[in-house]
């Protein structure tokens, strides 16, 4: 087949579907100058999570020394590189924290675990899952979320990502490189025909299962059908996606800039491609919201240290403090490279991702056991946020002050989330 | 406590139903008024309506917490006050004690106020299965043990994983099923799924030979005639009248005696060759000489060959005596891939030019065509079966030949051969190749449509049986001889009286031949017993049962059972029947006639003749004849040695009106009585025993076609582990060491680069590594022992031993050559004969079993088993271990010492410095095998019947028959409605267009089943479900909801179900569900009965293993890695071990309906070998755990002398006594603290001193807000100080910090518990939490009805709970009280 003459028919077929996203990243020329003026680079928006803590004694920076010009701690050290490109915050807490091994639970969410009468847990929607409900809709993936095999082992708590749906049910994430590089990039070999079989089939299979739910819901109480209900949407989300897959159906999967990662990848080199396989998917808007659950048991073992995860995050001076710090260390600079490749990878219009983006690095363990004064790094220029500084938020800030800024700084009209009181003024540009 | 108090309320209030209480208000919380003065002084002065300090106000704040904002607002009053922010510094203090009364009190306030306002009212939620029911569920209904690691954990939110409103579900979840479910489909199908009786055709190739014999027997009537008509001819031209006639012809053609005969019409008189039954004389001479001189001596020869009673030759071209060997397959055959088979042997002298087949077609129009020709090897010893594949299509022809190669080159070379031969030896070319049978089989019945006729039978008898019969018979004759002896013992006693002396010596002299007869005159000595009295019937029998036939037979019982394969089979003897001469089986007498095959696994003994190494099969006549052959069908010989057994296949046609009774036994040993008897006594006379036994039967198999074809054969392969080994040792020695030791050397001496050695550093480094690790390799390839095994190695050399499952290697030097490409999924053995090295300490006797997925990663293994050696390496042991093979889970094994790897390399060292080697070996491997796959004794998936389209349903029809039957058992006896079964029928046939054959096509619906709500739901509506339906009939939307407060009874299926997860974390059986569907589940009789039954199923380990870590906490076990550097043997092993006790404890006392008391002190432990070394238990070995008493002063015996308990409440090096504090207070006290509060501030003037662990914590209760709590925590931890970090004993501790210094210190365990009795030793704590065995009883109750109902506790089950303690306590809480009473009770049937 020609070309040329493809490139034309794809262009016509999809663009009389579905907005034409980043067309840069197809392999496309801006067509004429005109272009420029009309196109606003899409927004990001990028979480990352550690689990357990940091070393109290060396990551913080001194609490006396506010604004620009503050000394940059050991542990992040580092970031020297990009200290005028990110901020970090000091004072912010979720006040329902109270599960001292949970680092990810209610990160982005500041959900109260006793909040439903009846239950012993309860989430809410988190913050990227808000986002996404507005910037997913022009991508192929709304949001993607990443996990590690050694999510155990991490310090992170229940959950299967970061994300947690409107109604505070658990987003599962992929769990390592290999299938989230074919989940983004790998090309259908299948023709139309079989994929639309395909889909034609997976309908019938959710059409068969819902027939036994319904039958089952009749002669179920509230309580029963509330948890049918979860089964319920789960082929719900199901057949969004199939619809999403639908509308994508004859937009083929862009061109990785990277090759299929290695498999049985751990710890530092599966944070690296991670971070590699994100840029990619936000350089060729597969997605605009990415929720990352790092490994931080594997990390130690991929540094060669001998001390477990959750030994390392009791630490005392000696062995276990010193892989704390090495730890901090190594999570700085894999941070320092990720920033390095968004900076790097330049937008159609001249500016790099990393103007476009907002990240946010973390966890809701301070350090050993403690909930308050979560460590909280932002960095991005998408959202009108104060870069190059360090501040101090009055004390009992709720960490959802700063979800809430990001809500609002991406132009979501909003003045809540979770226990938010409003918005983190000392960090708006 | 909290739940006393309410308890209290609600019993004095009397009679008030269960029910009730469970639609009854939770009591609110209610913090102390007590506590207001402390409130108003030290918290409303600031802040009240005037001051507001930082915008609160707590004037008006309620004591009763009854709503969720009242306790978040308590809750950051709590956390300020322990966070020390409160009251602020410049602000009035309270007193310590004050303060923490205050703590103490708000604290638990609160804990009730989370429970009252957590509490679900006793509802029940709906729950999807959890990961380990889902795991057994597939199991029980597809008899396949998926991998189910993928699915997300359960209960991770602090609640048990039964409890439904924690058990979530999302899209990718629902993915995960489908797959897994198809997974699972896929699975079972490989495994059990029958497929088409395969196609099989068998031809004995003697049966050519019929024709042959007929041939030469019509030559020789031909001949007969011929001789009869030229002996007329001769005669008549005797006659006078002809005497001229006949010479003048005979002169015609001088020399030849056959002219006359052709010119007989000359002659007068002379018979027409017509009435001699020829066309003519030419016919006649044709068929009357020429023929016979040319064809007769090879027809002869032919039949005179020794093989040609069983099988045929191949001759040359000469169409009457087998030029070649022809066949045809069925006309009704398909087309599809075959494997012919021929057993085929060369004869001995048939030159290797002539040791060559060929196989080709024939059509039908006679045209022959070769498709491949052969190399035989076999030889008439040893017939070989050639195996070829063939593309069968019938429209080239059904026909096949095997013929000689070159034996149809062209015509005239063939003729030209057989001429030249017959010249030599008057016959033609001797017979150089000979065939026993012929066999065409379809290759793979899994690509044929799915349908079957005969279900596939199969029986396995196991030879070790016989050999157990014999022992019993031996055990029997022994005490037969003994009572002999005894009895003999009394008559002499008597004889030697004085007074019977003379009489006896005479007695004597009579018979001084056999000094035995002597006891037959027992009679004549007066007072001489009665063998009577002895249990004989008389003196004659007890000679003859009591002395004759043990000293005859005896030592020849003795010598049958030392023999070593009489524990693994069965051997097969001469002579008397007790011993086993004829290895006789029955088939079972359901099964039909047919063609069957007999397996049997075989060896011939070492060190007897060749001559002795034949088997005979053959049917007995009449069934109970005992071993009394009738026939024997046929003999084979023997090649199998005992290290290498053969299985032996005899092809068997079964009809019922001839017997059901096969036989093996020893060739020729039983064609007349008399030759038995001469073979014993020969061997008696020579050996005094009796004969060796020469043949040995492992077990013997019958299968009919369908089940050969659908159950794989079992492979064994063993694999002597020294090959690769030492290959390995050698190879990395030799090269890498010494190689390199070389060139280095070499190096420094030319200082020219060497292979490998590019510079100086390089070499020096070679040099010295050599030197340093050299001796360790060469005194492992120097050790004898590495001649016929392996030594397990500390560190490098041979760190592991591995088995491997094809495709999986043995990583390294070289490849094993296994039988099968795959191993296919199924239950497979391993098997590895192991032994310790003499003078290694035994606690290094233990060897560790664990898998690996990726076999060169030696980091992945995944420990599984741990055994302890109790073999040497003169007298190793084998072990056997089950395992399962799935399509993608491990395929290696790895065999190590028993340790910490970490460590390996310290260890190592230290070694080599002290000895200039590594660490001596502990154990040594022989060899090592795997066998399977195994037939299985799991239920059989999808039941075969299901695929059985007996009655001609279409296969529409026969889809949804199979998709509703197997929708109803997945859904645990709940029939799904048509309609859900009209979508699986449509997605069968959409997989049918695309292209699917009909069992692929099922595939898609069957694990469509396994992610229906139905399926992945256990779902309770007490039968109210069908009840609405009938309502509402055809209602299109779904019904309201029905009011959650209603108490509705379970139906009795879902009785069972809830009973079956409860005991079994899996579905109901078969027994469950026919007592479910007749009602009779829910008499409390059976009931209980069942309970007792299911807790005596080997499935109530699932109870155990799955409640009892969770009731016990004991996922902090997982939460520190132990430091292997201060305890050395707390290794992954022990770990494991460790665990496995409190599990076995908990099942031993459930098997026994122990009291639940022995888990607060008991007097015995539940340990294994490895255990019991660790706590100093002598005389204890071997793996399996096992009731242990213990001395009066252990510190066993109950949950606080474990070592998993106590190594819980450390953090992996240091003891702490808070954990376990805080653990005995929940756990066995059932007096909870609160939650530890987080963000508490640091003690920082404790650091850089040197503190007693006493000390250390006794200065945290100086602060109110730890003390609160610690006061009750800390005195029972410091009681178990006697535990270290392990939980190992011990009576002193001791503290180390680098620039700070080092502290020992003896340990006092002594204090008091808080407001209780004071102890001075651990001993003395124990004995006061034993006093309590309510208390504990009343938390192990409240986990019960946790794990069982799926919800928290709640204030809804506190009237039970107490009558469930109080049932037990009436019984000496014994354990399965708890759980009658539980089941027994209207909660857990209503919903």
């Amino acid at each position: 087949m020609n070309r040329n003459q493809s490139r034309r028919h794809f262009l016509r077929s999809a663009g009389a579907l579905i907005a034409l996203p980043a067309l840069e990243s197809l392999g496309f020329r801006r067509f004429t100058s005109a272009a420029d003026t009309v196109t606003t680079r899409p927004k990001r928006a990028v979480f990352l999570n550690f689990g357990w803590g940091v070393t109290n004694e060396t990551w913080f920076p001194d609490l006396k020394q506010t604004g620009a010009d503050y000394a940059l701690p050991q542990g992040l050290a580092p970031l020297a590189r990009h200290k005028a490109d990110f901020t970090v915050v000091q004072g912010l807490s979720n006040k329902f924290a109270n599960e001292a091994h949970w680092g990810s639970t209610f990160w982005l969410t500041g959900a109260n675990r006793y909040a439903e009468p009846g239950q012993s847990f309860h989430n809410s929607i988190s913050v990227d899952q808000v986002i996404a409900a507005q910037l997913g809709r022009e991508t192929r993936f709304a949001s993607l979320q990443l996990n590690s095999p050694d999510v155990s082992n991490s310090g992170h708590g229940p959950g299967l990502s970061l994300a947690w749906d409107l109604r505070g049910k658990p987003v599962a994430g992929l769990e390592n490189p290999v299938i989230a590089f074919h989940r983004l990039f790998s090309a259908d070999t299948t023709s139309l025909a079989e994929r639309q079989a395909l889909l034609a089939q997976k309908r019938s299979v959710l059409d068969a299962v819902t027939t036994d739910a319904g039958d089952l819901q009749r002669g179920l109480n509230k309580t029963d059908n509330d948890k049918l209900d979860e089964y319920f949407q789960s082929i719900r989300d199901i057949e969004t996606r199939l619809g999403k897959d639908e509308q994508w159906l004859n937009v083929p999967k862009p061109k990785a800039a990277l090759a299929e990662p290695k498999p049985g990848l751990a710890g530092r080199d599966e944070i690296q491609v991670m971070y590699d396989l994100m840029v990619a998917a936000l350089q060729t808007d597969s997605t605009r919201v990415i929720t990352y659950r790092q490994p931080v048991g594997t990390l130690l073992t991929s540094l060669g240290i001998k001390v477990a995860p959750h030994d390392m995050s009791h630490y005392t001076p000696g062995d276990r403090m010193d892989a704390s710090q090495k730890r901090d260390a190594v999570q700085s600079e894999l941070l320092a490279g990720f920033l390095d490749k968004l900076k790097a990878t330049k937008e159609p219009d001249g500016t790099s991702l990393f103007d476009h983006t907002v990240l946010t690095y973390g966890s809701n363990i301070r350090t050993i056991h403690y909930l308050d004064n979560c460590p909280t790094l932002i960095a991005g220029g998408a959202a009108g946020l104060k870069l190059g500084q360090h501040v101090v938020a009055p004390k009992n800030t709720p960490l959802c002050n700063l979800w809430l800024t990001i809500i609002n700084g991406f132009g979501i009209k909003s003045d809540r989330h979770g226990d938010s009181t409003g918005v983190v003024k000392e960090i708006l540009a | 406590m909290k739940c006393i108090q309410t308890l209290a309320v609600l019993l004095l209030g009397g009679l008030i139903s269960v029910a009730e209480i469970g639609a009854a208000e939770t009591p609110p919380a209610r913090l102390d008024e007590k506590q207001r003065e402390f409130f108003k002084s030290y918290c409303v002065e600031c802040h009240n309506a005037e001051k507001q300090e930082g915008k609160l106000r707590l004037d008006d704040i309620a004591f009763e917490i009854g709503s969720i904002e009242l306790a978040d607002r308590w809750q950051k009053i709590l956390n300020q006050l322990n966070a020390g922010e409160m009251p602020p510094e410049d602000a009035k203090q309270p007193e310590r004690g004050a303060k923490t009364e205050f703590l103490d009190a708000l604290s638990h306030t609160l804990v009730t106020a989370r429970q009252s306002l957590g509490d679900v009212r006793g509802k029940i939620t709906m729950r999807r299965l959890n990961r380990r029911e889902y795991k057994n569920t597939i199991r029980d209904l597809l008899g396949v043990d998926l991998r189910v690691n993928e699915l997300p954990a359960d209960g991770g939110a602090g609640t048990f994983d039964t409890v439904g409103s924690s058990l979530f579900m999302s899209s990718d979840q629902f993915e995960q099923y489908l797959a897994l479910g198809r997974q699972a489909i896929d699975e079972s199908f490989a495994r059990f799924a029958p497929s088409q009786p395969a196609r099989r055709m068998h031809v004995e190739a003697e049966e050519r030979n019929a024709r042959i014999a007929k041939a030469l027997e019509q030559r020789v009537a031909d001949r007969d005639r011929y001789v009869k008509w030229t002996t007329a001819v001769d005669e008549a031209a005797k006659k006078p009248e002809n005497v001229e006639l006949t010479a003048l012809i005979r002169d015609e053609k001088k020399g030849n005696a056959t002219h006359l005969y052709f010119q007989w019409q000359r002659l007068k008189g002379a018979p027409s060759p017509k009435d001699f039954g020829f066309v003519d004389a030419v016919n006649a001479d044709e068929m009357g000489r020429r023929d016979w001189v040319h064809y007769v001596p090879h027809h002869k020869a032919y039949l005179a060959q020794p093989g040609a009673k069983t099988g045929s030759y191949l001759t040359f071209d000469d169409v009457f005596v087998n030029p070649y060997q022809p066949f045809r397959v069925p006309g009704d055959w398909p087309p599809g891939d075959y494997i012919v088979r021929v057993r085929i042997a060369a004869t001995e002298n048939a030159p290797p030019a002539r040791r060559f087949v060929e196989f080709g077609s024939q059509h039908d129009s006679g045209v022959r065509a070769v498709i491949s020709s052969h190399q035989i090897t076999g030889t008439m010893a040893q017939p070989q079966v050639l195996e070829i594949p063939l593309k069968f299509s019938p429209q080239k022809g059904h026909g096949f030949f095997f013929q000689e190669k070159g034996s149809f080159g062209t015509d005239v070379a063939a003729n030209r051969l057989f001429a030249e031969a017959k010249q030599l030896n008057g016959i033609g070319p001797e017979f150089a190749l000979w065939l026993d049978w012929i066999e065409v089989e379809s290759a793979a019945a899994a690509k044929l449509p799915v349908a079957s006729a005969t279900p596939p039978q199969r029986m396995r008898l196991e030879g070790e049986e016989a050999s157990a019969r014999i022992a019993r018979t031996m055990a029997d004759r022994a005490k037969i001889y003994e009572r002999y002896l005894t009895w003999t013992a009394a008559v002499d006693a008597v004889a030697q009286r004085p007074e019977n002396a003379a009489l006896a010596a005479k007695l004597r002299s009579e018979k001084p031949a056999n000094p035995a007869d002597f006891y037959l005159a027992w009679q004549k000595l007066p007072g001489a017993p009665s063998p009577v009295d002895y249990g004989f019937q008389d003196a004659a029998q007890a000679d003859v049962q009591g002395r004759y036939v043990w000293t005859n037979n005896g030592p020849y019982f003795r010598y049958y059972l030392e023999q070593p394969g009489a524990k693994s089979g069965a051997y097969l003897t001469i002579g008397d029947t007790a011993f086993n001469p004829s290895h006789s089986f029955q088939l079972p007498g359901d099964w039909l006639a047919g063609d069957y095959v007999v397996r049997v696994r075989m060896a011939a003994t070492e060190n007897t003749p060749a001559t002795r190494h034949f088997v005979e099969f053959g049917s007995l006549h009449d069934p109970l004849a005992r071993g009394v052959a009738s026939k024997i069908l046929s003999t084979h010989q023997i090649t199998g040695t005992p290290d290498k057994p053969q299985l032996l296949e005899i092809p068997l046609k079964f009809f019922p009106a001839e017997g059901r009774g096969f036989f093996l036994r020893e060739k020729g040993t039983q064609d007349s009585e008399e030759v038995g008897q001469r073979l014993v006594a020969e061997a008696k006379k020579r050996n005094g025993i009796g004969p060796e036994v020469a043949l040995w039967i492992d077990w013997i198999e019958v299968a009919n076609a369908s089940a050969v074809d659908a159950i794989p054969t079992t492979i064994k392969q063993r694999r002597e582990v020294e090959l690769h080994a030492n290959a390995m040792v050698g190879g990395t020695y030799n090269g890498y060491f010494k190689g390199g030791y070389e060139a280095a050397k070499e190096f420094l001496a030319t200082g020219q680069p060497q292979k490998g050695i590019p510079d100086e550093q390089e070499a020096k480094f070679r040099v010295k590594v050599f030197q340093e690790h050299g001796p360790t390799f060469t005194r492992y390839l120097d050790d004898p022992l590495t001649k016929t095994g392996a030594y397990l190695t500390i560190f490098n050399v041979h760190p592991e031993e591995v088995i491997t499952l094809p495709p999986d290697q043995p990583s390294g030097w070289l490849k094993t050559k296994h039988e099968i490409e795959k191993a296919p999924s199924g239950d497979y053995v391993l098997r590895f004969r192991i032994g310790t090295v003499k003078g290694t300490p035994k606690e290094r006797h233990f060897v560790t079993l664990g898998s690996r997925m990726k076999p060169e990663e030696k980091e992945d293994f995944t420990l599984m088993q741990t055994f302890q050696i109790s073999g040497t390496t003169d007298e190793p042991q084998v072990i056997e271990v089950p395992v399962s093979i799935i399509a993608d889970g491990p395929r290696t094994f790895v065999l190590r010492e028993k340790r910490d790897v970490k460590l390996d390399h310290e260890i190592y060292t230290a070694a080599r410095k002290e000895t200039g080697v590594g660490p001596v070996s502990a154990l040594w491997i022989d060899w090592v095998e795997w066998e399977g796959p195994l037939s299985s004794n799991s239920p059989r998936g999808i039941e075969p019947v299901l695929f059985a389209n007996t009655t001609g349903l279409s296969e529409r029809d026969h889809a949804r028959a199979i998709l509703e039957r197997f929708a109803v058992r997945a859904f645990r006896d709940q029939t799904p409605k048509p309609e859900y079964v009209d979508k699986l029928v449509k997605l069968f046939e959409t997989r049918q267009q695309a292209g699917d054959k009909f069992d692929i096509a099922i595939r898609e619906p069957l694990s469509v089943v396994l992610a229906s709500p139905r399926f992945l739901y256990l779902q309770e509506t007490g039968g109210l479900a069908d009840a609405k339906k009938a309502a509402t009939n055809v209602s299109p939307s779904p019904a309201p909801p029905v009011s959650p407060s209603a108490n509705v009874s379970l139906s009795s299926t879902e009785l069972a179900t809830r009973l079956s997860y409860f005991l079994w974390s899996a579905p109901p059986d078969e027994t469950l569900l026919a007592l479910a569907r007749s009602g009779d589940l829910q008499r409390p009789d059976m009931l209980a009965a069942q309970v007792d039954r299911m807790l005596s199923h080997e499935k109530s380990r699932e109870f155990v293993q799955g409640f009892v870590p969770q009731w016990l906490s004991m996922e902090r076990l997982d939460f520190f890695q132990f430091n292997t550097q201060l305890f050395r043997d707390f290794d992954e092993s022990m770990k494991a071990a460790a665990r496995r006790e409190v599990y076995e404890t908990v099942a031993f006392l459930l098997r026994e309906n122990g009291s639940a008391r022995d888990l607060l002190k008991s007097d015995y432990v539940v340990v294994n070998g490895l255990l019991a070394n660790f706590y100093g238990l002598d005389g204890v070995s071997g793996d399996e755990f096992r009731k242990v008493p213990l001395p009066a002063d252990s510190p066993r015996g109950g949950l606080l002398g474990m070592s998993a308990i106590m190594a819980m409440g450390s953090n992996g090096e240091v003891s702490s006594p808070v954990e376990r504090g805080a653990w005995v207070l929940r756990k066995l006290l059932h007096d909870p603290p609160p939650p530890a509060p987080p963000n508490v501030p640091q003690l920082t003037r404790l650091e850089g001193k040197l503190l007693t662990t006493r000390e250390r914590i006794m200065a945290h209760q100086e602060q109110p807000q730890c003390a609160s709590c610690h006061r009750k925590i800390d005195p029972i931890g410091f009681g178990l100080e006697n535990f270290n970090a392990v939980g190992k004993w011990r009576t002193e501790d001791r503290y180390e910090k680098k620039g700070v210094g080092k502290k020992e210190w003896p340990i006092d365990p002594s204090g008091s518990l808080h407001k209780g009795p004071s102890f001075k030793t651990y001993f003395e704590l124990r004995d006061i939490i034993a006093l309590k065995p309510d208390q504990f009883s009343r938390g192990l109750t409240e986990a019960l009805i946790e794990y069982a109902f799926g919800r928290p506790y709640g204030f809804a089950d506190e009237a039970l709970a107490t009558t469930v303690v109080q049932r037990a306590s009436q019984k000496d809480f014994a354990l399965r009280e708890f759980i009658h009473a539980i089941v027994q009770s209207q909660a857990f049937q209503t919903k």
